[in-house]
């Protein structure tokens, strides 16, 4: 089934016209504690509009499933609302909470054939046999399982079952599709096509749709807005770029990105951030506003224009001297001072992998050691050891560098980010 | 890797030494219950003996009181079946499904009646009958017997749902079902097969008992068959021949009732539903 087929087969029966409502959702401080005390869910508020396809994302025991599940009416609400559309749904069935939602485990009936799957939830709805026999034959059509309507799940492949779940849940023409990471069991190759099919069908339905994943490039694609969750806790919910650009905290940063964003413990004295592999002076450069632009910076949505310039080097060595030369301390711009009101004391320097780069125009971060190369073909990624951090930057394919070389990263303008070295990993710049 | 002839001569001297002293017993009573008269013991080896004749069993079937125990046991064995497998259906479900508080200790207690043989329980419980008034009556012994072979049903009932994922219900209700619908149409169907082997074990057991049958039935008119077989054994003559054949012909029924069952013993009745 190709991607083409599931845009070209424009059927307007699987989208039901006279009762297109408004399906919003929204959690007000929703929190979930299990009875041993385990806080899942802490305080949650999030308005998802009608249409909008949302992505939690996080890693497992974040809450982000529990959230999915308490929507969906399979895990009590501990405090506060849930509602879909204006109704609030805290005690309402599952079964009438016009919801559809397909499983990680696919949860199919393994007693019916894919037909009574397709059908079971109409059936139970007492639909018109006619009616339901239209349903299941359209939404197998444009889903291509038309030939294994009279086969059971165990006779499938896993994306055949995969695609049959998925039909279950379209045939019922729900005000908001739930997906609890339906993706994860299939292999790399079916995950890819898959995920496209999903998106083709959002664009197609128009249907809310929430979808919980811990897979970042899933929620990188598919979301027009990706909530990011740790321990229970929103960490923050934002357009996929926005979040990739300015992760709100230091476990967003990490989080959003393959391979993550490289940090470096270090220590900010004035306007200095001091590492274990050098001393780097930062300057707000060139950005206008002199010396407010830091501060006022501080927790907007734009870049930074700030630069790092490392002091105090190694003698570099030749076969990695970069021909642009670090920019020396601009002296239009005034670097940081005491009194500019960034902490001093130890801080977290965050710089993403493809803003390392040997050819960067921005000052080198340090002399490191290459430890392992990965060739992709297009590319290839260097891993380094800096300060006892792990970090990877992005190298050309044919740069012929290999492990055991010694090179020097240079930065690329603006694209470092500044955090502080508390639990919360808050962005500081 | 080929094993060697010796090891392969003795798994099977083994096996088959284990095989004749499974069949050994059979084969005696096809014996006794095919010879004339009521000649028990023989020096002869043949199964069936030069003078076989199936007087025991004409006897025996045309006896109307062969016919009315055997209804008997079937309404004794049927009703516990019946009761039993309900019981346990719904009980293990909720101990399978459900956290309610009590839900632990009640598991271990019911876990704990099994750690003593029925026969301890007899004097508690044909008190309780007793008092109850149900001494000599069906309902008496059929409560006997499902509570005696419940606990173990239920405990099978349980690990048997424990095996069925979760989604499915879930995926049940979201789809419209209520939570009884859900059990009804989803989980019921696929625990068919433990639900056979917990009806197989109830019927068995009500089947083939008679300690309980006979201190709680009194009356000849109302014994099962193993009371009736073991009234065949008068204190003057015991009649071999039809004893023999009766023991044969009861052991009938659960051979066909597990024949028939067994096609829904195979496990992987979920296969394919959902991926782990």
């Amino acid at each position: 089934m190709s991607l083409a087929l599931v845009l070209e087969i424009q059927n307007p029966e699987i989208r039901n016209p006279e009762n297109a409502p408004v399906a919003t959702v929204s959690f007000r401080n929703v929190n979930k504690r299990y009875p041993n005390g385990y806080h899942a869910v802490c305080d949650l508020n999030l308005e998802i509009a009608d249409g909008e396809f949302v992505v939690l994302v996080g890693p497992s025991g974040c809450g982000k499933s529990t959230t999915l599940r308490m929507l969906a009416g399979l895990e009590e609400i501990t405090s506060g609302e849930v509602l879909i559309g204006s109704r609030v749904v805290n005690d309402v069935e599952p079964g009438r909470r016009d919801i559809a939602m397909v499983f990680q485990n696919y949860a199919l009936y393994p007693h019916m054939t894919v037909r009574q799957n397709l059908a079971f939830g109409l059936k139970m709805r007492r639909t018109p046999k006619a009616e339901i026999a239209r349903r299941t034959a359209d939404v197998a059509e444009t889903l291509g399982i038309t030939t294994l309507l009279d086969r059971r799940p165990r006779e499938l492949s896993g994306g055949q079952r995969q695609r049959v779940a998925l039909g279950r849940a379209i045939v019922r023409q729900p005000q908001v599709f739930l997906f609890d990471e339906p993706l994860s069991n299939l292999d790399a190759k079916l995950r890819v096509q898959m995920r496209a099919e999903i998106a083709a069908l959002h664009q197609r339905l128009k249907t809310t749709m929430i979808y919980v994943t811990h897979d970042q490039v899933e929620a990188m694609t598919l979301g027009q807005r990706i909530v990011v969750m740790d321990l229970g806790v929103v960490q923050q919910a934002d357009a996929p770029l926005a979040i990739y650009q300015n992760p709100a905290n230091r476990f967003v940063a990490g989080f959003i990105g393959s391979p993550p964003m490289n940090f470096v413990h270090g220590r900010l004295a004035g306007a200095c951030f001091l590492h274990p592999a050098g001393e780097v002076s930062l300057t707000n450069g060139d950005a206008p506003g002199g010396r407010d632009s830091f501060a006022a910076q501080r927790g907007r949505d734009s870049l930074a224009t700030g630069e790092l310039t490392s002091k105090s080097e190694p003698p570099v060595a030749k076969a990695s001297r970069s021909s642009v030369a670090a920019p020396p301390v601009a002296k239009a711009s005034r670097p940081l001072s005491a009194d500019d009101p960034l902490p001093s004391g130890s801080a977290i320097l965050g710089v993403r992998p493809e803003d390392l780069a040997l050819d960067a125009a921005g000052p080198p971060l340090a002399q490191v050691t290459l430890e392992v190369v990965e060739q992709m073909g297009h590319e290839s990624m260097g891993y380094f050891s800096l300060a006892g951090q792990r970090c990877a930057m992005r190298l050309p394919a044919n740069s012929g560098l290999a492990a055991g070389d010694r090179v020097e990263p240079r930065l690329r303008p603006g694209s470092w980010r500044l955090f502080a070295d508390d639990p919360q990993g808050r962005r500081l710049l | 890797m080929r094993e060697p002839l010796l090891i392969t001569l003795l798994r099977h001297a083994v096996l088959l030494l284990f095989v004749a002293m499974a069949l050994w017993p059979v084969m005696d009573v096809v014996s006794i219950s095919l010879r004339p008269g009521n000649r028990l013991r023989t020096t002869e080896l043949e199964i069936i003996p030069a003078d076989a004749t199936l007087d025991s069993y004409r006897q025996l079937l045309t006896d109307p009181t062969f016919y009315r125990w055997l209804f008997n046991s079937l309404l004794v064995a049927g009703a516990v079946t019946l009761t039993g497998v309900a019981l346990a259906s719904i009980g293990g479900y909720a101990f399978s499904r459900f956290r309610f508080v009590g839900r632990q200790a009640m598991m271990i207690s019911i876990l704990t009646t099994q750690m003593f043989p029925a026969t301890m329980l007899l004097l508690p419980l044909y008190l309780m009958i007793a008092t109850l008034g149900l001494i000599n009556t069906y309902v008496g012994l059929c409560a006997f017997y499902v509570s005696t072979a419940l606990p173990f049903c239920v405990w099978q009932m349980k690990g048997f749902y424990d095996t069925i994922p979760r989604s499915l219900e879930e995926a049940a209700r979201i789809d419209g079902c209520s939570r009884y619908a859900a059990f009804r149409r989803v989980i019921l169907p696929l625990a068919a097969p433990g639900l056979v082997i917990t009806a197989l074990f109830s019927f068995m057991s009500a089947w083939s008992e008679y300690i309980v049958a006979a201190q709680i039935l009194q009356d000849r008119e109302m014994f099962t068959l193993p009371l009736g077989l073991k009234s065949f054994q008068s204190s003057l003559s015991t009649q071999w021949g039809l004893y023999a054949a009766a023991s044969l012909l009861v052991s009938l029924p659960v051979v066909v009732v597990f024949i028939l069952l067994s096609r829904y013993l195979v496990s992987g009745l979920t296969l394919g539903s959902v991926k782990e």
